[in-house]
């Protein structure tokens, strides 16, 4: 220590003038307004401006023209050799250098500072220091700053003034490891998560600032009196460096990547498919945003790189599945599809130049609806060409809709005035590419919600004042029935496999189950359990329902509910179902299949993403960080 | 004992240039050794070498027994440098570089360089830059000497110095060799100045140690022979009467033969006398600096 010391406090004396410099710069600052014919709050500002824009160049100049004079020529020149000739290390001289060079550049933007302070000048960037995204160890890592450009301008002294072919060999390197870690980021966009493209990041950016100064020191140490000597240290220790951490993003942007659902932290989400074994799962995931496809069956998946607003969706079937590649810097953004359970996903030719409001697939999974900016269109995957397109409605609207056939896409535009919402119904005609509306179902007060029977014949709409849910055609919008409630508020409501209708209806002393006919009469009432919270699951087998009752939003106690018979069996506690009777998708007809592997999913507590067999309660955790290895 | 010095088989390279050779020495404790060679002989090479300044292409350099290279820390807290070119910063007095040396030697004496420093005759409170060469070679040997160091390294110390500046620095060294008997490795061109002091010598000619032995031995078997050559080709010594010497030098004169040798001695000496046709044969003892001309100076002769 005491050679380090030495280097510093003879690096100081030695450079001592530069500290004058700063303080006639402080001056300087002091009569700038003078020289404008400033005065008052134009003259203090100017003042703090002024001392501003010179502490800087003090605080950024020092370094880098130190870093290019201090020791660079010394080597060149061999007069490093005076302190090579002392029991001084290295090190100290390295660390000597860089820490002397700091202080002086902090020093010199201090006392540019001191005059303008005295006059009583506010700092122009008081505000910025206040700012609560600047970290609490900024001056820290201003200093580390200060360190990193004097080690960088250094180094770069170094490389020219060695004249030697290296220098070639060091450009291209540069290059080479700027396209590998400007690859490895882009292999980790934004969208999928910042946490793992900053700790890419963070993770380049440290190891290269230990690098450079490592670097510097081997350049000292290994070069000593030998410029190309310092030169070939320099650089063997820097691009070993700079190449490893190069490796590293790369690796770590491949372990990233390499994620399955087996890694999922959490399950921020789930959607099923609405048959078959594929199901859609959403969490964190080695640092990113993961959304995987995954088919339970085969233990097959794709990784989607979506928006975390715009799901993959799946065909009616469950056999295929659609999704939008989403993008940091705009489009077009490619298509993909998934055939689930095979091997790899394919990249459809299809390109769209934005993120549509809905993609909905046809039920053979070949064709794709999208609306984007009011215009619906029908994609032919396959042939990456738009089959028909039509202006249906404003950035305003809201759309539901689902292929009523191969050829038709039916579409449910909700508008909502200023007092009264209403629905119309149009429908997409691909072979005569012409839009059609329908019906209307008009005067509707407050809309909340609708649901649509897997064929689309008929379509409930509930609104929220005056409490009430009514079934319509679905293809006509004219009206069939009042789903009659009683005093309390509709809670759920949606289509059984048979086509009949149930909902759930709470009041402060109740909650009922109501069914109805299919042409919306009523069936059977059947008192639930007491609860605050009522959700309506998935049909596990024809006239056989889940319902979760609970006062907690998640952990609820599982009943199976026979609507035929009337009868409630309690079969779990503490979870969630998945699914719902009614779809709450763009696609308001799909709906998990009676007994399909969707109605057999819950969420948890931890957000583990659990199977239940409803006939004899068993339950798995089958993923999230709970789940067995 | 260790060998303040040794260099085993000690190779520079440049790119393709070879600045010195496989250079083998030592210098014993308590020596004076003086490496001569011209310019671009790689002495200075050699010198950063040894004192770790400078990695070597082959071989190695050690110092107190210790790697230079590895070990140049440790070793210079016992050794005293004198560079070739002054090289301290600029903008430091001598005073200040005192005070610097101070903090980082183990010992060191400030005394005893401001007395140095006042017997030179150098301003303590001028900075370095500003000083005359003489005098920054003077503040250099100043510095050298505060630590009394085991080993002093004088790289040409009095290149560029007037008659009085050499004088003082000689009578500096040799002020400390009285004193301390500190072993002192110098490279230098003034070779009659040195000449008293060394008691070792070793001289590089391209890059490669060709002498390498104590001083007094190197001047006895170094000397001038002249003689009038009366040699025709009908005798049988014709063209090989300088055979039992090595010369390396022999010039053709208008009165006869000068020659300089190598392996003289009085024994050899009387039977060149008594070669029939060699005459009027004188045998002179030479000066180190005629040795070191006879040696590196110039490629060998025609023997006619």
């Amino acid at each position: 220590m005491k050679g380090l010391f030495a280097v510093i406090s003879r690096e100081l004396i030695e450079k001592r003038l530069v500290l004058a410099a700063a303080l006639l710069a402080g001056l300087l600052a002091l009569v700038v307004p003078l020289a404008g014919g400033l005065s008052g709050t134009s003259a203090g500002d100017a003042r703090s401006w002024t001392a501003s824009l010179l502490a800087f160049a003090f605080a950024t100049g020092l370094p880098i023209g130190l870093g290019v004079t201090s020791l660079a020529p010394a080597i060149a020149s061999r007069r490093i050799g005076f302190d090579l000739a002392r029991p001084v290390s290295a090190f100290d001289l390295w660390t000597g250098r860089i820490l002397a060079a700091t202080l002086l550049a902090a020093g010199c933007a201090a006392i540019v500072w001191i005059p303008t302070g005295i006059s009583g000048a506010a700092v122009p960037w008081r505000d910025l220091l206040k700012a609560p995204e600047l970290p609490r160890s900024w001056p820290l890592m201003f200093l580390g700053g200060l360190v990193l450009l004097f080690a960088a301008s250094h180094a770069a002294s170094i490389a020219f003034r060695s004249r030697s072919a290296l220098l070639l060999l060091d450009v291209a390197l540069a290059l080479a490891a700027a396209f590998s870690l400007s690859a490895a980021l882009g292999r980790l966009p934004l969208f999928m998560g910042e946490d793992a493209h900053r700790r890419a990041a963070c993770g380049f950016a440290v190891v290269a600032a230990i690098t450079v100064l490592a670097a510097g020191y081997a350049s000292v140490s290994g070069g000593r009196t030998e410029i190309r000597d310092a030169h070939r240290s320099l650089s063997l220790v820097l691009w070993i460096g700079l190449g490893a951490a190069a490796v590293g993003v790369n690796a770590y942007a491949s372990w990233v990547l390499s994620a399955s659902p087996a890694d999922l932290g959490d399950v921020w989400g789930a959607a099923p498919a609405a048959a078959g074994s594929g199901v859609i799962v959403r969490g964190p995931a080695r640092g990113t945003e993961a959304t995987f496809v995954y088919d339970t069956a085969s233990g097959r998946f794709v990784r989607a790189r979506v928006v975390d607003w715009l799901w993959p969706e799946f065909s009616l079937d469950g056999r295929r599945v659609v999704w939008i590649e989403g993008g940091d810097h705009g489009g077009p953004f490619p298509v993909w599809s998934w055939q689930v359970g095979e091997p790899d996903a394919v990249r459809t030719r299809l390109r769209l130049d934005g993120y549509p409001a809905f993609t909905i697939p046809s039920p053979d999974g070949r064709r794709l609806a999208t609306i984007e900016r009011g215009t619906l269109s029908i994609h032919d995957l396959d042939l990456a060409t738009t089959l028909a397109s039509a202006r249906v409605g404003g950035e305003r609207d809201q759309f539901r809709g689902f292929f009523a056939a191969p050829d038709r896409f039916r579409l449910c535009r909700i508008r909502a005035d200023e007092k009264t919402h209403r629905i119309d119904i149009m429908e997409l005609d691909v072979a005569s590419r012409s839009l059609s509306t329908r019906g209307s179902i008009a005067s509707l007060s407050e809309w909340v919600f609708l649901a649509v029977d897997r064929s689309g014949d008929r379509l409930i709409v509930r609104e929220r004042r005056p409490g009430r849910a009514r079934l319509f055609d679905g293809r006509t919008g004219d009206p069939i029935a009042t789903l009659a409630a009683g005093d309390g508020e509709i809670v759920w409501l949606g289509f059984l496999s048979d086509g009949r209708m149930v909902m759930t209806e709470a009041s402060d002393h109740e909650t009922r189950l109501r069914v109805f006919s299919s042409k919306g009469a009523p069936e059977r009432v059947i008192p639930l359990p007491k609860g605050s919270r009522v959700a309506v699951g998935g049909e596990i087998e024809p006239d056989r329902i889940i319902v979760a009752i609970g006062d907690d939003p998640v952990e609820r106690t599982i009943h199976v509910v026979d609507v035929g018979a009337g009868e409630i069996r309690r079969i779990a506690d503490g979870l969630y179902p998945v699914v719902h009777l009614a779809a709450f998708s763009s696609q308001p007809n799909l709906v998990a299949e009676a007994g399909s592997e969707a109605t057999k999913l819950f969420y948890d507590r931890g957000r583990n993403l659990v199977r239940l067999d409803p006939r004899t309660g068993e339950r798995r955790v089958g993923l999230g960080k709970g789940a067995a290895p | 004992m260790i060998d303040p010095i040794r260099l085993e088989k000690l190779t520079v390279r440049y790119g393709r240039t070879t600045a010195c050779a496989d250079v083998t020495l030592a210098v014993p404790a308590g020596a004076v050794y003086a490496l001569l060679g011209r310019n671009g002989a790689g002495k200075s090479s050699l010198v950063r070498c040894l004192l770790g300044e400078q990695r070597p292409s082959a071989g190695r350099a050690f110092l107190f027994g210790e790697s230079s290279w590895k070990s140049r820390r440790g070793a210079m807290a016992r050794t005293g440098v004198v560079p070739e070119d002054p090289d301290a910063p600029l903008a430091m007095t001598a005073r200040q570089l005192d005070a610097f040396c101070r903090r980082v030697y183990p010992r060191w004496d400030s005394d005893a360089v401001a007395a140095r420093l006042e017997r030179f005759g150098v301003p303590p409170r001028t900075a370095f830059g500003r000083l005359s060469k003489g005098q920054k070679g003077q503040v250099m040997l100043a510095l050298a000497l505060g630590h009394s160091p085991e080993l002093l390294v004088l790289d040409d110390p009095t290149l560029g110095l007037d008659a009085v500046a050499r004088r003082a620095l000689f009578e500096e060294i040799v002020g400390e060799l009285a004193d301390r008997g500190t072993s002192v490795f110098l490279t230098t061109h003034d070779l009659a100045g040195f000449e008293g002091i060394a008691t070792r010598v070793g001289i590089l000619k391209e890059g490669r140690l060709v002498v390498d032995e104590e001083i007094e031995a190197l001047k006895s078997r170094f000397r001038r022979i002249r003689y009038a050559n009366r040699l025709t080709e009908t005798r049988t010594a014709f063209g090989t009467e300088l055979d039992s010497f090595d010369a390396p030098r022999v010039r053709v004169r208008g009165w006869g033969i000068d020659a300089v040798v190598s392996n003289f001695s009085d024994e050899s000496f009387e039977r060149f006398r008594a070669i029939d046709g060699v005459e009027n044969a004188t045998a002179e003892p030479l000066s180190l600096e005629e040795i070191f001309v006879a040696v590196a100076g110039e490629e060998k002769g025609d023997k006619r």
